[in-house]
């Protein structure tokens, strides 16, 4: 087939418009030149599928979230979390390096932060931190569930949460966010708290929080440094609700109740030491009573 | 002042970059395996590459950094199925006045294309299809497959006589 024409390439040259005037008008007399054009010209009918661009780098972005260089201090990092940590980090931040810091149900640990700052972390919480800018001095992190910090003085050091943000110079603080409670207790120095366009300044001793939807309330800070920290959770004038999620958090529990009201108030405290004298301590005084049933506990009204 | 160079690690760069090279590198990989859904996994992950050593590459050298990760993870890939590329076909709405038999047999003329596209060798088919599909030069392809503009006439030219035969045979 291919003899008839001058070169291997001839068609190619022809497509290209660069024969020369005799090659072409010789090609145009044959009868395959009939062919050729033909299937040149029905080309233009076809097209490569459709590519949803968008739809292809979002799921680009959702890999590139996934921070490949997050140090593992707890092995069991679990997939439900790391989408948490994704839920946090803004559109600006994903590019960045994060760390992560996290603690599961019952645990509680201290991490030392890049400029010397201190947290301690309650069961089931986590912080998401960019260290390279913390080194310039961009303190900012972000918490999930209960941390207490210890601030070395500094530029500003800021802690967000879902339900607002806390800002300090060097202090001691503790923070609780879980789902739409938010509380804060100054231990030392100053902070000041934001919730939506709120702010508060809160001087040691003095202690703030709000529940999903309700205004802001002062609170007393009696301690030198917040309950769960010497082993116990203390309660004062606390909804119910925030108790048992503390009880769930603390003993990996699942507290399903029956005819309760979860808003009425706790004030006491239970341990993490030992999982039946915490809920007595919790379920005596308010009389209810509890029943262990497979991986729940199911607490009723007496 | 020094002439600042664009780094690929700036987000705004790379998204530039993806709007200006994932179609194209989409249609590259999708004339190669014919299948979609793993082009769109190849440009993913390519995207993705480019990213991660987002440091380690020239602005300038991005494209063919680009083309060349999807053509090595395109033959990483274990198994290519055989390769159907179905194409979506423009209405061809000029035709609407032709007669019933001109129609059907201009249908016909496309199904017997497109079969024989799919029965090109892989070399000849990327090179045709990004020629008249893509419109790209002979040199463009050249540099994309790393391989001579020479090389790439003479896929061009076999691919057209193949297709002629093909049609032509049934």
């Amino acid at each position: 087939m291919n003899q008839k024409y001058t070169s291997d390439t001839f068609l190619a040259k022809w497509l290209n418009e660069e024969l020369t005037d005799a090659e072409r008008l010789a090609f145009e007399k044959t009868p395959e030149f009939e062919e050729y054009s033909k299937i040149v010209d029905k080309m233009r009918l076809f097209e490569a599928p459709v590519f949803s661009k968008e739809r292809v780098f979002e799921k680009i972005q959702q890999r590139l979230q996934k921070p490949s260089k997050v140090k593992r201090l707890i092995p069991n990092w679990m997939p439900a979390v790391a989408a948490s940590v994704v839920l946090f980090l803004g559109v600006f931040y994903f590019f960045e390096n994060e760390t992560t810091y996290r603690t599961s149900y019952g645990a509680q640990k201290v991490f030392l932060l890049p400029d010397g700052s201190e947290v301690q972390l309650n069961a089931k919480s986590s912080i998401v931190f960019d260290e390279k800018a913390w080194k310039k001095g961009m303190r900012t992190l972000t918490l999930d569930g209960e941390g207490y910090f210890i601030v070395q003085k500094g530029s500003l050091f800021s802690v967000k949460t879902e339900a607002g943000k806390v800002q300090v110079l060097g202090t001691e603080f503790n923070v609780k966010r879980v789902d739409q409670y938010f509380e804060v207790r100054c231990f030392e120095g100053k902070v000041s708290v934001q919730k939506a366009s709120e702010i508060q300044i809160l001087t040691a001793g003095n202690g703030i929080r709000a529940d999903e939807g309700q205004a802001m309330e002062f609170l007393e800070v009696k301690e030198v440094a917040p309950s769960w920290t010497v082993g116990e959770s203390r309660f004062q004038d606390t909804p119910l609700k925030i108790v048992f999620e503390e009880l769930e958090r603390q003993y990996n529990l699942h507290i399903q109740t029956k005819d309760v009201d979860l808003n009425q108030r706790f004030t006491g405290s239970f341990t993490h030491a030992n999982q039946e004298t915490a809920l007595q301590t919790v379920c005596l005084p308010m009389q209810l009573t509890y029943l262990a049933r497979e991986n729940s506990i199911v607490v009723t009204a007496n | 002042m020094m002439a600042l160079k664009k780094s690929i690690c700036e987000s705004k760069v790379f998204e530039s970059l993806y709007a200006q090279h994932s179609k194209s590198l989409y249609n590259f990989v999708f004339y190669k395996c014919g299948n979609q859904a793993q082009a769109e996994d190849l440009v993913q992950e390519a995207f993705v590459k480019m990213w991660r050593n987002c440091a380690k590459i020239l602005y300038e050298k991005s494209k063919s950094f680009l083309f060349t990760v999807a053509n090595h993870l395109f033959l990483n890939e274990v198994a290519h199925q055989k390769v159907v590329l179905k194409h979506r076909q423009i209405p061809v709405d000029k035709t609407s006045s032709e007669s019933p038999e001109f129609l059907m047999e201009e249908k016909e003329f496309l199904a017997k294309l497109q079969k024989a596209i799919s029965d090109l060798t892989p070399g000849q088919r990327e090179v045709f299809l990004l020629n008249r599909i893509d419109k790209k030069t002979y040199k463009e392809i050249s540099e994309l497959l790393g391989i001579s503009v020479k090389a790439v006439e003479k896929r061009m030219h076999g691919a057209l006589v193949k297709l002629r035969k093909e049609i032509g045979k049934v």
